[in-house]
This record gives structure tokens, C-alpha cells and sequence, in this order.
């Protein structure tokens, strides 16, 4: 009896402990509340191909109206309560990393979407016209958000000062970006609220290792289905309200350049990461006997079949 | 005792249809005036009623209804503050009570002023009224009252 009695306090203790190892810490516990991850945002301006941001930001003609139109869309984000990433910290930063080294191949808007981590950028494009095209200054902006990982357009808005007869370039872009901002932020929030309700879209990649042993025609499982089939039968099922648009294929690759992913566990309701998702397609994998490694670069989900 | 189950049945429909949301219909007679300073709407809004107290109050209702749920296209309210009318509705019932019936409105309209005298019509009056709306703070009551998200997810 009191053997048993023993075994008793045993498991309570291994189940108690087994508990606290997984459950929130004392010290952060908020009892159940989540709070949203929010998605962050960086405003960059616009430049073409090979084109300094340094050099385009200090331009000493137009350099002011570049850092004044961002700072003036800033201020929209701001007010609705959402603060953005700040560029010219995310430009000093890449710098000071070496980033944009001549030798670096890469685009400098490319490192700083990476390297700032930005979920959605924004570009702005300002031009201002002024005499002698035409009487007085007018200046013309360019609004366009887009997911960093998918590419996926998030708003787009336009507008004019329309002419005025001042040189003051700070009023002309605020009047141009008031004019817009409340339509182009509302374009975005309805972008946000399809994630919301149909989660939010992640680039998912297989690809095979160099000397793999397997193939996507391969046979995997019991079932005798190929691993391409596998995997899209699985997808189809797994991604949130079973989104799972497949982009392409080759004999090297498959592609899924839409999946939906929850922004909340349906399970417990927690924040849902995308790594939770790249988990899932590996522990899939290895019940089939495929091994896979997994990288994450900026919001995609990369599977490399071994 | 087949009359009392009758009457039982009777009773839970009338009292599931009480449940139900109920969409009172309103005017789309809201036209934008102007924009006078940023988070700011004016709007020029018709009213019906028996005499001008309930037409200007109409009026005054009317201008909420269509920017809370149908938005003014060409202006920084095309699309409606609250995306499902049906769901806010159901969902916030105490809320539009106190918006609506208790005036709690009047606390984001900045100026009312009667646009038109009082017209005789079928049974009715109409008015028309320019109405100035807060609708940044009207915004911010609506994402504190959790009736839509703020800005982000």
C-alpha cells in the first residue's frame, strides 16, 4: 500500500515537472493573454537599378525631398499608432556592416529588407516639377507597399500637390501624402485583415540536396506515392484553409509561391511562427523516411531534401 | 394540450426572432461637402421625420451610418470604418445602443447646421443638414471598443 502510495507521488511529481518544463515562466506569465505579433515596416525610397542610397538621400538638389517625403509617410504610419522601421538607421547599420561593399553583388534594397527583417516595405517615389515646365512647384508621389517575402503588392496610391507658388518642398509632399495616406493605409489595413482571416502567405521551396539520394519521382511511404505527390497531398491538406498554390515545378525543384499560414495557432491560440509551419513539413518528411534541413531566409520556408 | 404546444411553439419563434439582429434601414442621401483639417469629414446628409427635431436627428444618424458602414467613395472614407455591418451590429449591440439611441454619436460631430428648410413630403418632412464629423477620434473609439482592429493584424 504504501509501495504504492510511493509510485503515486512519483508520476504527480514527473507530470509536474513535465508541465512546468513546457508552460509559461513565473516571471513572464500573462496569464493566457496573447498579444498579436504585428507586422513590421520599413519606408525606403524609391531608386533604380545600381543607385546609391547614400548618395540619393545626401544629393544636395534632392536629397531634402527624399528624406522629407519618408519622414512625411512615417508620420502617417504614426498616426495610427504603428511605428516603422527607421532607414536611415537600417542604411547606417548596412554600412557600418560592410553590406554594400563594391564587391557585394547584391541589390543595397535587398540587404536592407533582409537585414532590417521588414515583414512589408514601402517605396516612395517623389518628383517634384517646377518652372520652367510649369508655373509654380508641384509635387507628384508615389506610394507602393509589398511583402518582403512574397513580393505581393499591399497598396498602391498616388497623388499631387497640384502647383503652388512656394519652394517650400515640405509642405507641397505633406499636401501630396495627405491627400492619399488615409486611402492607401486603408488598402493596406484590408490587405491585413485578408491575412487575418486567410492567414498570411509564405514561400515554401523543396529542393534537393546536391548528391541526394532521393528524387521528387521517387517512391517514398508505404503507399507507394512519389515524393512530389506526397508532398503536394500534404501541403494541400495542412496549409491554413488549404491554400497552397503551387508556382512551378522542375525535376530540381517544386514550388509553392502561396501557402497561408495562420497568424494564430488554431490549437491554442498562440502567436503561429513560420518556423511552427517548417516544423511540421519536416516532421512530415521523416515519417516518410526523407530527411530535410530547413533555413528560413527573410519569411520563406527553404526544405532541402538530403 | 395540443393548444398549449402550439402556443409553446409560437412563443420560441417570436422569441428567437426577437433575438435576432435587427438592420434598421437607413437614408444613403450622404454626400461629401469638404475637408476642412486632416481627420476631418463634412458631409451633407438627408433627414425624414414627422416634424425637424426627428428629420435633423435623422439627418445627423444617417451621415454615421454611411461612413461607419458603407463608406463615401472619392473621399478618405471610400471603404466603411466597420468592414461586416451585420456582425458589428450583432456583436456590439450595447455598443451601437449607447452610439445611437443614447446620442453618444453627438460626441464626434463637430457642427451640424441645417442646409435646407423643412420640405413637405408623402406623409413625412425632409431636411437636409452639412454635418462635420471627428472621424479620427470617432476611429480610435471604435478600435478601443475592440469593434474593429488597429492598424496591423
Amino acid at each position: 500500500m504504501r509501495y504504492n502510495k510511493l509510485i503515486i507521488a512519483f508520476l504527480l511529481l514527473l507530470n509536474s515537472w513535465s508541465f512546468s518544463a513546457f508552460s509559461q515562466n513565473a516571471a513572464t506569465n500573462s496569464g493566457g493573454q496573447v498579444n498579436q505579433i504585428q507586422p513590421s515596416i520599413i519606408v525606403i525610397p524609391y531608386k533604380t537599378e545600381g543607385q546609391k542610397y547614400r548618395s540619393l538621400l545626401e544629393d544636395p538638389k534632392t536629397g531634402f525631398e527624399k528624406r522629407i517625403a519618408i519622414s512625411r509617410v512615417k508620420e502617417a504610419f504614426s498616426s495610427r499608432g504603428f511605428t516603422t522601421y527607421d532607414f536611415e538607421a537600417e542604411l547606417k547599420k548596412g554600412e557600418t556592416a560592410g553590406a554594400f561593399s563594391a564587391s557585394a553583388q547584391t541589390d543595397e534594397k535587398d540587404v536592407i529588407i533582409k537585414n532590417s527583417g521588414a515583414d512589408i516595405f514601402v517605396v516612395v517615389d517623389i518628383n517634384v516639377l517646377g518652372p520652367p515646365k510649369i508655373d509654380g512647384t508641384d509635387v507628384k508621389i508615389i506610394l507602393k507597399a509589398f511583402e518582403s517575402a512574397t513580393g505581393r503588392d499591399c497598396g498602391s496610391k498616388d497623388a499631387s500637390s497640384t502647383p503652388f507658388y512656394t519652394n517650400d518642398i515640405s509642405k507641397l509632399a505633406g499636401k501630396a501624402i495627405d491627400i492619399m495616406k488615409e486611402a492607401f493605409l486603408n488598402e493596406m489595413q484590408t490587405k491585413f485583415t485578408d491575412i487575418v482571416n486567410n492567414g498570411r502567405s509564405v514561400y515554401v521551396e523543396f529542393v534537393l540536396a546536391q548528391g541526394a539520394k532521393l528524387n521528387f519521382q521517387s517512391e517514398v511511404g508505404t503507399s507507394g506515392d512519389l515524393l512530389s505527390e506526397s508532398i503536394v497531398d500534404w501541403m494541400g491538406k495542412n496549409a491554413f484553409k488549404n491554400y497552397a498554390k503551387k508556382g512551378g515545378s522542375t525535376a530540381l525543384k517544386i514550388i509553392y509561391d502561396d501557402v497561408r499560414i495562420p497568424l494564430k495557432d488554431q490549437a491554442t491560440g498562440m502567436n503561429y511562427e513560420i518556423e511552427s509551419f517548417g516544423r511540421l513539413i519536416r516532421k512530415y518528411l521523416k515519417s516518410i523516411n526523407v530527411l530535410a534541413t530547413i533555413e528560413y531566409p527573410r519569411g520563406q520556408i527553404v526544405v532541402t531534401i538530403n | 394540450m395540443k393548444n398549449v404546444q402550439k402556443i409553446i411553439l409560437i412563443i420560441a419563434i417570436v422569441g428567437l426572432h426577437s433575438c435576432s439582429p435587427k438592420l434598421q434601414s437607413y437614408s444613403a442621401e450622404v454626400n461629401f461637402l469638404y475637408k476642412e483639417a486632416q481627420g476631418t469629414i463634412a458631409v451633407k446628409s438627408t433627414g425624414y421625420g414627422k416634424n425637424q427635431t426627428d428629420a435633423v436627428l435623422d439627418a445627423q444618424k444617417n451621415a454615421f451610418n454611411v461612413l461607419l458602414f458603407k463608406g463615401l467613395p472619392g473621399t478618405e472614407l471610400n471603404v466603411p470604418l466597420i468592414e461586416n455591418e451585420n456582425e458589428a451590429k450583432s456583436k456590439h449591440a450595447a455598443y451601437f445602443k449607447k452610439f445611437f439611441d443614447e446620442m453618444n454619436f453627438k460626441t464626434f460631430m463637430m457642427s451640424s447646421t441645417e442646409s435646407s428648410n423643412l420640405i413637405k413630403i408623402k406623409g413625412n418632412k425632409k431636411i437636409t443638414v452639412d454635418v462635420k464629423v471627428n472621424y479620427n477620434s470617432l476611429r480610435k473609439d471604435l478600435e478601443q471598443n475592440q469593434l474593429i482592429r488597429k492598424f496591423g493584424y
